[in-house]
């Protein structure tokens, strides 16, 4: 009884499951060398953000890129479902594509002032495409 | 070059058979990840499927693509620790994520009574036992650098730890009822 038995009990009991074994094969076909990738600059729910342990129903992201800030509120509105609702800075209006892996993406357009919301999104993965003036600005995927 | 950093730069070119390689040879270790903080399905698939795209993101600028296990684990780390303060569904100690919720851990598959003794001994460990051998076991073994990335724990400090642990597995499974007989045939 020693590491290789409990190696092959948890092979038995605690498989990767097939599922999640195929969508890391398919986040190859996120590639994507042509959007400009946003950076995080900060999220309420990293430790420095989260001095209170706990369940805050209400989540913000601030993400930047050279040409464009994006803000970001996560409402969760039930267990699994979310609100997403985002402001661009500058503001300035733009299509805004919510891009889940294995499904079509979810476009939505941001007003005059930069302002967007998406309600009744499933919890999940997410990536946000936002098509600014022809320019390509990708957030990095998160979990939302 | 390494194999796995030729893996890297294969991929970074665009060539799927070569992401595959790396997703067969990182996979178990970053889901082991996740359930190591304690996960349950749904959060940990997500961790997982997060760490992924992050990575395929962040293909060309790896700084050392030798390290990408290293790099994959602390993603998933912090991921699983985000996915954690967000969802407050942490499974209380001394359970495995899902045990009797999943049905991942049906009868059938603890039908050996030594499989169910050494389940009990590894349910019964701290924590941070569970945590560390959790990572350890992982399929195929990772690198203790990648280990270390996966816990935030000192490079230095797995090996004395992993032999601690190891050692209150032992004790915990003989109380369980996994005889020295069976020891020594392992």
């Amino acid at each position: 009884m020693d590491e290789a038995s409990l190696r092959a009990l948890l092979g038995r009991v605690d498989p990767v499951p097939d599922g999640v074994d195929s969508a890391a094969r398919a986040a190859f076909t996120w590639r994507d060398v042509d959007a400009e990738l946003a950076s995080l600059l900060a999220d309420s729910a990293e430790p420095a953000g989260a001095l209170v342990r706990g369940v805050s129903s209400s989540r913000q992201l601030s993400f930047e890129s050279p040409r464009l800030g994006i803000e970001l509120e996560v409402v969760a509105t039930g267990p699994r479902e979310r609100r997403l609702t985002g402001q661009l800075l500058p503001p300035a209006s733009a299509t805004v594509t919510v891009e889940r892996p294995g499904e079509d993406g979810l476009s939505v357009q941001a007003d005059e002032l930069g302002r967007f919301s998406l309600n009744g999104l499933r919890a999940g993965v997410v990536r946000l495409h936002v098509a600014l003036r022809g320019a390509q600005i990708a957030i990095p995927w998160t979990t939302i | 070059m390494s194999e796995v950093a030729e893996l890297v730069r294969a991929a970074s070119a665009g060539d799927q058979a070569a992401w595959n390689g790396l997703v067969d040879r990182f996979n178990g270790l970053v889901w082991s990840v996740a359930r190591s903080y304690r996960l349950a399905t749904p959060d940990a698939s997500d961790v997982v499927q997060t760490t992924w795209l992050r990575l395929v993101e962040h293909l060309d600028r790896l700084q050392d693509p030798d390290r990408v296990g290293a790099w994959l684990a602390t993603t998933a780390r912090r991921e699983a620790l985000r996915a954690l303060r967000l969802s407050a569904r942490q499974v209380p100690t001394g359970e495995l994520p899902d045990a009797g919720t999943d049905g991942q851990l049906g009868a059938a598959l603890l039908e050996a009574e030594r499989d169910r003794a050494l389940w009990a001994a590894f349910g019964a460990l701290s924590e941070r036992c569970q945590a560390l051998l959790r990572v350890l076991v992982a399929e195929p073994p990772p690198r203790y650098e990648e280990v270390a990335a996966a816990l935030d724990m000192p490079i230095g400090s797995i090996g004395p730890t992993r032999a601690r642990c190891l050692e209150r597995l032992r004790g915990l499974a003989e109380g369980e009822g996994v005889t020295a007989t069976d020891r020594r045939e392992s």
